[in-house]
């Protein structure tokens, strides 16, 4: 597996309790991947509503900065919420994977997610283990 | 406002385990910090200031400490004050996580919990009570609770959320005066949680 020395990722959240422990989660699953080779660094953009997430998505795509590797992102916000979000990243040609992060888990959430452009859908809380296997399934560990 | 953090990821500390319903408290290095507006509550006994202690009494001083937040965690867990999800956080802490994460999550809850549940009593004040209101303060104490791993809180505002759509003030009221009383219960567990490892850092400051 080819060795990145740099990992980007956007975090769509607006519970700050929950963005503090998403952060410690996204980190510490980074670690485990530069142990295995991969990444040996991180960062990680936080974005507070799915407004703020679509502007950083869109900074992103014409700075000189390397796009997101993943986009981690919640489903009810304020200002814009996660399925318009990602269908308005989506619009933009964005191919980032997008993992939308939610406690709603009712096959109805999940499949209006995928509708909107989503690539996957996990419950939260969002331990290690979880994101491991999100890391592992779009090739980022 | 959007954040950016740039994380260096770190080499891995050593695995901890965590002290739950265990008797060997000496496998206990928690890294928190009370808030400094914080008290401890007065139904835990709290060792006396570290200074006035003579030194070689220190380490079964903190040995005392470490028992005392070992018995005060394993009856968090068995009262179901708390759930796996606490144990997780402890977890990304302890694995070589940013010291001090817990005791920030534990801070912001806290504080998050208390504005939600004073506007959630306002609101039932009001003459023409709005249901959908109280019930998205419900469900946003409900996500705070379960980021946590607050099981209690956490079940009692799942059943909060019926009153809110039966629309009944009279249950709303109720489970208001429960979920306080629980959260409560959980704060003045949290603040004595903090202060003893504040203490038992204070101690060992090796362990930061």
């Amino acid at each position: 597996m080819a060795h990145r020395k740099m990992m980007r990722v956007l975090l769509v959240e607006d519970e700050e309790i929950n963005r503090l422990e998403l952060a410690q989660v996204v980190a510490r699953a980074a670690l485990k991947a530069a142990a295995g080779g991969g990444d040996d660094d991180l960062v990680l953009d936080e974005a507070e509503n799915g407004a703020a997430a679509v502007q950083r998505v869109r900074d992103a795509a014409t700075a000189a900065a390397a796009p997101y590797d993943l986009i981690l992102m919640d489903k009810q916000m304020p200002v814009m919420d996660g399925h318009e979000a990602t269908r308005r990243i989506r619009g933009m040609g964005v191919t980032t994977p997008i993992v939308a992060v939610s406690s709603d888990g009712l096959p109805a959430d999940v499949e209006a997610f995928v509708a909107a452009g989503a690539d996957d859908f996990t419950s939260k809380p969002l331990s290690k283990e979880k994101l491991g296997d999100i890391l592992a399934k779009f090739r980022l560990a | 406002m959007n954040q950016h953090r740039r994380l260096a990821v770190r080499p891995l500390r050593g695995h901890i385990r965590l002290c739950i319903n265990k008797t060997d408290s000496s496998s206990c290095p928690f890294r928190h910090q009370l808030p400094p507006t914080q008290t401890a509550p007065t139904s835990h006994a709290i060792p006396p200031p570290i200074d006035s202690i003579p030194p070689t009494s220190a380490p079964m001083a903190a040995t005392a400490l470490r028992d005392q937040l070992t018995a005060l965690l394993s009856s968090m867990f068995s009262q179901g004050l708390v759930d796996e999800q606490f144990q997780q956080l402890q977890m990304l802490q302890d694995e070589g996580g940013t010291p001090g994460f817990v005791s920030e999550v534990v801070t912001l809850f806290c504080d998050d919990a208390d504005r939600i549940i004073n506007e959630i009593a306002a609101e039932l004040e009001q003459p023409v009570v709005n249901f959908d209101k109280v019930d998205a303060y419900v469900h946003q104490l409900k996500g705070s609770s379960a980021s946590v791993g607050a099981q209690k809180v956490k079940f009692t505002c799942m059943q909060f959320r019926q009153f809110c759509q039966d629309k009944s003030r009279e249950g709303c009221l109720m489970a208001l005066a429960v979920v306080r009383n629980d959260f409560y219960d959980l704060r003045n567990k949290f603040q004595t949680m903090l202060q003893l490892e504040q203490q038992i850092q204070a101690y060992d400051p090796k362990q930061q």
